[in-house]
């Protein structure tokens, strides 16, 4: 039986990583895409993504419980209000959920990013090297937040509504 | 899922860690840029295009191009289904059961979707 097509998107400043998932077995199309804070660029952008992969549903991080600055916020209600006027489903997954979720793969991204390798091993070449104590976050790792995000929604997501946010506590 | 995409080649490409320039290579050809415009949906590659990339991802076709495949399947099905209802008897009585097998028993590989799911 086939699974839904999942788009999941993960938003770091100035870029928006994407999965495309059919089930939680099948990794189909993963990447970057540069966005600004151009809100009709951004939706374009945004639109070529949804017109291409034909996502049955869209996930996101849940606007309310994230604790990224003000640019993502706006990326995050600029998906949710496009997705609800042009008829998409989106699902909103909450970051404390995709910690409790991700908890067994390890305490860290770079540690999570390393055991979805091994699940994908097409990702292996994306995982970054240990980084030092003053190096930045490698941005790819974003990638990796996003396939979690789809896999966390593929665990809880046919328990949920469409279109509805799902809040976890804190 | 309501169907598959058209192709998963970008899919199969990217797991095999090929360049579009050597897939392009290994198709006889110089430049990713055609490969570009089938993994994009631009262009529907030629039968023997498709058969290269079969030969390459090792897959079958069906899999690799399963919307193309599905949509193809999918009007092969309701063309049955006219051909059936406008046939003479004779006629009828002797491919009749052909076309109803294609109706009634299509491809395994067009597996329905779960309404649930869906």
């Amino acid at each position: 039986m086939r699974s839904k097509r999942v788009l999941a998107l993960e938003f770091v400043s100035t870029i928006c990583a994407f999965a495309v998932l059919e089930g939680p077995e099948r990794l189909v199309e993963w990447g970057t895409r540069g966005i600004t804070s151009e809100v009709s660029d951004f939706l374009s952008k945004l639109e070529r993504e949804v017109l291409r992969y034909r996502p049955d549903v869209i996930v996101v991080e849940d606007a309310g419980l994230s604790r990224k600055g003000k640019r993502v916020q706006d990326h995050l209600a600029w998906v949710e209000q496009w997705a609800a006027d042009h008829d998409h489903q989106w699902q909103s997954v909450a970051r404390p959920e995709l910690q409790d979720w991700g908890a067994h793969l390890g305490t860290n991204k770079e540690l999570r990013a390393s055991a979805l390798s091994e699940l994908f091993p097409e990702l292996q070449s994306l995982v970054p090297p240990p980084r030092k104590i003053w190096q930045a976050e490698a941005k790819r790792l974003s990638v990796f937040v996003a396939i979690e995000r789809a896999l966390c929604f593929y665990e809880s997501g046919s328990k949920r509504d469409s279109k509805k946010r799902i809040h976890s506590e804190p | 899922m309501k169907e598959s995409l058209p192709n998963y080649l970008r899919s199969y490409r990217q797991k095999s860690g090929l360049t579009q320039d050597e897939i392009a290579f290994l198709m006889g050809g110089t430049y990713g840029s055609t490969i570009t415009r089938h993994e994009e949906y631009v262009r529907i590659p030629t039968l023997e295009t498709a058969f290269g990339y079969a030969a390459i991802y090792r897959e079958d076709p069906r899999v690799l191009f399963a919307g193309l495949y599905e949509g193809r399947l999918r009007l092969v099905m309701r063309r049955a289904d006219t051909l059936l209802a406008k046939l003479p008897s004779d006629r009828g009585s002797q491919i009749g059961g052909f076309l109803q097998g294609l109706i009634n028993d299509p491809d395994s590989y067009l597996v329905p979707c779960d309404q649930s799911e869906c």
